[in-house]
């Protein structure tokens, strides 16, 4: 439409596409519009760069891979504050271990190998410090922040009430699982793995996995109908 | 269906292997049975709850977060570097030092063998430090500027280190050498007077007494030695020591003593448990009640062996007054910090002793700071005969020499307020941005930037207050910061995101700036998570001024770049319209 617009009639419409334009760009300030880089070097290629030490590598790996594991990280671990220092530990555990990479499996698996760890133990530790849920940000805190969802139509009050509640509610559930059914059920449910995918990445069998995402499941429902209910924790 | 397939259907989402005979089935169930539509529902909403969550890197995040990357390679980097370097340093100092030893080992055999005869009796690589003294006192100092003896008359003590490991309270009279030793080992000869002693031999460490009639073995404990010229007695607070005297060897152990002419070990005395709690004060004048009323003057203390060689040896040109650690709060009017000063030959060391003495005072902490109630020191029983009152009451300190007297009792320092580093500052902006105090959070960057203008996190400060400069409307001040983060020769995480912010304020101010800073950044940044965003509000700019191929070429560059991006089809009709 805008750009029919523009080029329907260029004089008159100059200054609505100039408007437009700077929308755009303020809007994407907050965007990561890309998962890859422009680089036309293949991750592979981009390894043995950093292996050798070669100006620009760490970065261009960087680049390409940092919006998809900070996106994995939030589905993992929520809106957590933490998230920046834990993908500052992912990459830098990824960096630490180049030269133990083989190429077996893909960097971008590898990475969310190492991001599944570090959710993991991230989850243990804040499950260990019995946070509250009610005093972590965790999934609703950035609801609330409108310039950080630029393609959300601006909800009504009583909409965004509605939304912070059902957040609260997925996110007292989902706190209630142990770190592996969450990871697991997180990873199939919202991330549409598959099973094999799940075990490679968690380091679990597949059978392992399925009986997880069967506990994770049928405990999320039932928190869900009776969100007070205390749950049993319990590995599977 | 029954319950039990619904179960199974639903429990598909453990399953991998969903034919599309069983997804249609699902489907069919699922418009068919209420509960499972339920289930699917709540499912449905925990999967939209989690992807609801905001997981869109910001720039500031993803430029924060590289910059701290890159920071720790470069660490890590120099780190194997110095680690290789050293690596190699050490292999070629080792083969060195190997044909070295080889070929040199006889003679140095030599040499050391005929060092070793030539070695006087008395050499003492450590010596003894003293950082407080009581009363007159009288001691040679050599020239490295510690004591290897000391001499202490009746009512005089001192307290001194030996080494990392030994802190001693000497009460006089007393005659003292330091034998032998080194950080591992020392020995010191005792011939007369009290040594309460602190020696910490956790790692390895041996200290040695010899008396007159007794060897002290000690390897870790809190002990008192008193030597006469007849018998030694040892008492032990903490720990065991090994005493062998004429050929017989005891143990003794904590709050047990041994007297060497008494037949077996005994419970140690009240006197000598009041003497250890004393001295764990530190307070010498506590030990030696009348210390004031050592003689003031340069004369040979009254109290003193008149056999002993500090008779005739060197003096103090003026008497010893106290010293006090700084830490002491006790409040005496006899008790002073002083510098202490040698006449003679030997003058040039003294000063240097007692400040050097109180600098490498030991830094264990203070078993116990309680003041001392004004006039416990006269009130308080006596410590033994020896130490009893002199008669012989001195003047007042006050009236003491030309020793620069330091104030009675120097002010305990404050405490050294934290170390304002950039870090520290940076940790306080986030949080007075994170509780919404704009004015705190721009105030403690500006303070970051002003005090560490070279610093990792100074680049990222002046990002933060670009962008709040630029919500705020100054757009001024968000290009002069981002101006600062582009200087000439810059390369770190924020230039991407500055140059991408200055285009944007650009925008709203200059087109002409604006087409530039993007065209810039299109070329200079093809990775940016922006670019896609740039190249298209620079087809936007092209199409604004009316320079169709220039659109044209852009949108071909947006799909070479984006094959799949969020814009193709847009470009795609710019692209066709110009005629390509």
């Amino acid at each position: 439409m805008t750009w029919a617009l523009a080029f329907g009639a260029p004089g008159s419409c100059r200054v609505a596409v100039a408007v437009l334009a700077q929308t755009w760009l303020k809007s994407d300030a907050r965007w990561s519009a890309r998962e890859d880089g422009a680089s036309d070097l293949s991750d592979e290629e981009l390894i043995r760069r950093a292996r050798d030490e070669e100006p620009g590598a760490v970065q261009q790996i960087y680049e390409r891979h940092a919006t998809a594991v900070y996106r994995r990280l939030t589905h993992l671990v929520g809106a957590d504050p933490e998230r920046e220092d834990l993908m500052q530990e992912v990459f830098a555990d990824l960096f630490r271990q180049l030269d133990s990479y083989r190429g077996t499996a893909s960097l971008r698996t590898y990475l969310f190998r190492i991001v599944s760890n570090k959710a993991y133990d991230h989850l243990r530790q804040r499950q260990r410090r019995r946070r509250a849920v009610v005093d972590s940000p965790g999934l609703s805190a950035l609801e609330q922040d409108d310039t950080r969802l630029p393609r959300s139509p601006a909800p009504s009050p009583e909409e965004r009430v509605g939304h912070a509640q059902e957040l609260a509610l997925i996110e007292r559930a989902l706190e209630r699982l142990t770190p592996k059914k969450r990871i697991a059920f997180v990873l199939r449910v919202a991330d549409n793995l598959s099973l094999k995918e799940i075990a490679a990445q968690t380091g679990a069998t597949v059978f392992t996995v399925a009986q997880r995402l069967r506990h994770a499941d049928r405990e999320l429902r039932h928190l869900m109908a009776q969100p007070d209910s205390p749950t049993r924790k319990r590995e599977s | 269906m029954t319950a039990a397939t619904c179960r199974e259907v639903q429990g598909a989402i453990a399953r991998d292997d969903d034919a599309p005979e069983v997804i249609a089935e699902t489907a069919r169930h699922l418009r068919g049975c209420a509960d499972c539509r339920a289930q699917e529902q709540a499912r449905s909403r925990i999967r939209q709850g989690i992807l609801r969550a905001d997981d869109q890197l910001d720039d500031l995040t993803r430029a924060r977060v590289l910059g701290r990357l890159l920071q720790d390679r470069q660490e890590q980097r120099r780190q194997a570097h110095t680690k290789r370097g050293q690596a190699g340093a050490r292999m070629w100092l080792g083969w060195t030092l190997a044909w070295t030893l080889a070929f040199s080992a006889v003679l140095v055999f030599a040499v050391l063998g005929v060092l070793r005869a030539r070695r006087p009796a008395a050499f003492t690589p450590i010596a003894l430090l003293p950082y407080a003294v009581h009363g007159d006192a009288s001691s040679n100092a050599p020239s490295s500027g510690g004591l290897d003896r000391v001499e202490l008359p009746a009512h005089a003590s001192m307290r001194a280190r030996l080494g990392p490991a030994a802190d001693f309270v000497l009460l006089g009279p007393l005659r003292l050498a330091v034998r032998d030793g080194d950080d591992t080992r020392a020995a010191v000869e005792l011939r007369q007077g009290t040594l309460i002693g602190d020696f910490d031999g956790s790692t390895g460490r041996r200290l040695r007494i010899v008396t007159a009639d007794a060897t002290v073995d000690i390897v870790g404990t809190r002990f008192l030695v008193e030597a006469s010229g007849e018998h030694t007695r040892v008492s032990v607070e903490h720990g065991r020591v090994r005493v062998e005297s004429h050929g017989q060897v005891r143990f003794v152990g904590a709050q047990q003593e041994w007297t060497t002419d008494q037949p077996g070990v005994e419970a140690l005395d009240a006197t000598r448990a009041s003497l250890f709690q004393r001295a764990a004060r530190e307070d010498l004048e506590e030990l030696v009640p009348e210390a004031a009323a050592a003689p003031s003057t340069a004369a040979a203390p009254s109290g003193a062996d008149p056999s002993s060689p500090a008779a005739t040896g060197p003096t103090l040109a003026e008497p010893a007054r106290t010293t006090k650690r700084p830490s002491t709060t006790h409040a005496s009017n006899r008790t002073r910090n002083v510098a202490l000063r040698m006449d003679g030959t030997r003058s040039a060391s003294v000063p240097d002793v007692l400040p050097q003495a109180t600098q490498a005072a030991p830094s264990r902490p203070q078993q116990s700071t309680s003041p001392v109630p004004a006039g416990a020191a006269s009130s308080a029983p006596p410590l033994m005969p020896a130490l009893m009152p002199s008669p012989a009451i001195a003047p007042p300190p006050a009236a003491t020499g030309t020793a620069p007297a330091v104030a009675a009792h120097a002010p305990v320092a404050p405490a050294a307020a934290p170390v304002e580093t950039a870090s520290s500052l940076y940790r306080q902006a986030e949080s007075a941005l994170g509780q919404g105090d704009q004015v705190a959070g721009k105030r403690l960057l500006d303070r970051l930037i002003r005090a560490f203008p070279d610093q990792p996190a100074t680049d990222s400060a002046r990002y933060e207050l670009a962008v709040m400069a630029e919500k705020a409307g100054q757009s001024g001040e968000a290009l002069a910061q981002t101006r600062e983060i582009l200087r000439p020769g810059a390369n770190g995480p924020f230039v991407e995101p500055a140059q991408f912010l200055r285009c944007r304020v650009y925008l709203a101010e200059d087109r002409g700036a604006a087409a530039a800073c993007l065209s810039r950044f299109v070329r200079d940044f093809p990775g940016s998570p922006h670019d896609e965003v740039a190249l298209r509000a620079l087809i936007e700019l092209a199409r604004e001024g009316g320079r169709c191929d220039d659109a044209s070429r852009l949108a071909e560059t947006y799909l070479q770049r984006h094959p799949t991006g969020r814009f193709g089809a847009e470009a795609n009709r710019a692209r066709s319209h110009c005629g390509r």
